[in-house]
């Protein structure tokens, strides 16, 4: 029965990766948060099946704590992004014409 | 069974090594932030196959909780630092000169060097050679685990973890905890607190959500603490579970901030290095040693200097996370 938890994990692990699509593609800020949050959801899961696979109890512990908190980033999404901007606040995306000084993290 | 785990780390390690890449090479800073709380998950599950619940818990609590609102806020301040300097005209109330936005500006005001690269690519090469030099001579020992557990009996505790940190190298962390303190003694000298962005969020959701939240959250925090001894937990991790929660109460309202009492905020936030100093000085009075403890009274107090680190350390993240100074509060 381990072999399944642990090849359930493995697989779950793989949809992580591939959920990493999202974050980096976007298009949104929505995406991207959401994106994480789901990998949260899918991190709880692998916790548990590995607590069992592994016999580690303790790992429910940190199942728990993942579940719990994993909400703290969401509502601070939620709160930088609560009501929809209108549409010509470049608020997500800085405007591509901005000289270099003021986008200290762009300058390759 | 034993090649799916090995596959299965090797599966997490690509992810871990390419998400940390992604995260630094990205120039959207907000894919970045969602790409680290991404990493933080991964690592939390790298440190579970390390065998190490006692840092999954906390990377967990930290990484899953903490760090993702912090760097979502600060990405929010910065925007409308950015925002300012772009319009010339200003979007937040003025900030303290000596705040944290002078330094933001200082650190951004000169061009980003691009003669850099040469030495940060020697640099990089360097430490990597030390470092694999480092890993290539381990020597061969069984580490201080037969040590620790000869001497549980007399740790007053049931679990190694905690057995270490709070008696056998107390002093390590009693460092910890001034390290922390030191933090927000530094964050504090930048400036007073400025408002936390944020925008209405209306709806019920929300406010429910951390209705039914915060108290599971403040139960959960007390249970990490009281297992840390004898199972995975302690001060550290339930410490930020609190503070997590706090944090959450802190973004509920973050307009109505309640007006932070002066000492009894500080005698909270110092509560953990005095008592520590406190207890240690006795040890040393009576004859254990600094940070030593009589065999049988080592229980009862590791169990007080956890209960009084747990308060500072969720405190000091709070007031992290609000940044600054309290109102009103420049004695």
């Amino acid at each position: 029965m381990s072999l399944f938890y642990m090849a359930a994990a493995l697989f779950l692990l793989g949809t992580i990766l591939l959920g990493l699509v999202r974050v980096l593609r976007g298009p949104g800020s929505g995406d991207r948060m959401l994106a994480a949050q789901l990998f949260g959801t899918t991190g709880v899961t692998i916790l548990l099946l590995l607590s069992l696979a592994l016999e580690e109890s303790a790992l429910v512990d940190v199942a728990l704590v993942f579940a719990l908190l994993a909400v703290v980033a969401a509502v601070a999404f939620v709160r930088q992004h609560g009501l929809p901007e209108p549409p010509d606040t470049p608020i997500h995306r800085q405007p591509p014409d901005t000289p270099g000084p003021e986008r200290p993290h762009d300058d390759r | 069974m034993n090649v799916l785990l090995v596959l299965f780390d090797l599966v997490l390690l690509a992810g871990i090594v390419g998400v940390a890449w992604r995260c630094l090479a990205s120039t959207d800073l907000f894919r970045a932030v969602v790409l680290f709380i991404t990493f933080g998950l991964l690592l939390a599950l790298a440190w579970v196959r390390l065998e190490a619940p006692d840092i999954a818990l906390a990377e967990a609590a930290i990484g899953a909780g903490i760090t993702g609102a912090l760097l979502l806020v600060t990405l929010e301040r910065l925007r409308s630092i950015m925002a300012e300097r772009r319009s010339g005209r200003r979007h937040t109330p003025p900030p303290d000169p000596t705040g944290p936005h002078a330094l933001l500006r200082a650190l951004h005001d000169p061009p980003p060097e691009r003669r850099t690269f040469l030495p940060a690519l020697t640099f990089a090469l360097v430490v990597g050679g030390l470092l694999v030099t480092a890993l290539w001579h381990q020597p061969q020992s069984v580490g201080l685990e037969p040590v620790v557990d000869a001497h549980m009996d007399i740790s007053g505790v049931d679990h190694p973890i905690t057995a270490v940190l709070l008696n056998f190298r107390a002093y390590d962390t009693f460092l910890e905890l001034a390290i922390v303190l030191i933090a927000l003694l530094g964050a504090w000298s930048l400036g007073r607190h400025d408002l936390i962005p944020a925008r209405p969020a209306p709806g019920p959701i929300l406010p429910g959500t951390l209705r039914l939240l915060v108290p599971v959250a403040v139960v959960t925090g007390v249970y990490v603490l009281w297992a840390g001894s004898h199972a995975p937990g302690g001060a550290f991790q339930a410490g930020a579970i609190l503070g997590a929660a706090g944090i959450l109460l802190v973004l509920a309202r973050p307009r109505q901030l309640p007006m932070a009492p002066g000492t009894p905020l500080r005698l909270g936030i110092t509560a953990g290095v005095v008592l520590f100093l406190l207890v240690g000085t006795y040890g040393l009075v009576a004859g254990h040693g600094f940070l030593g403890y009589a065999d049988a009274w080592a229980y009862p107090l590791i169990i007080l200097i956890e209960v009084a680190a747990t308060l500072s350390i969720a405190l000091t993240l709070v007031a992290l996370f609000v940044a600054g100074r309290p109102a009103g509060d420049d004695t």
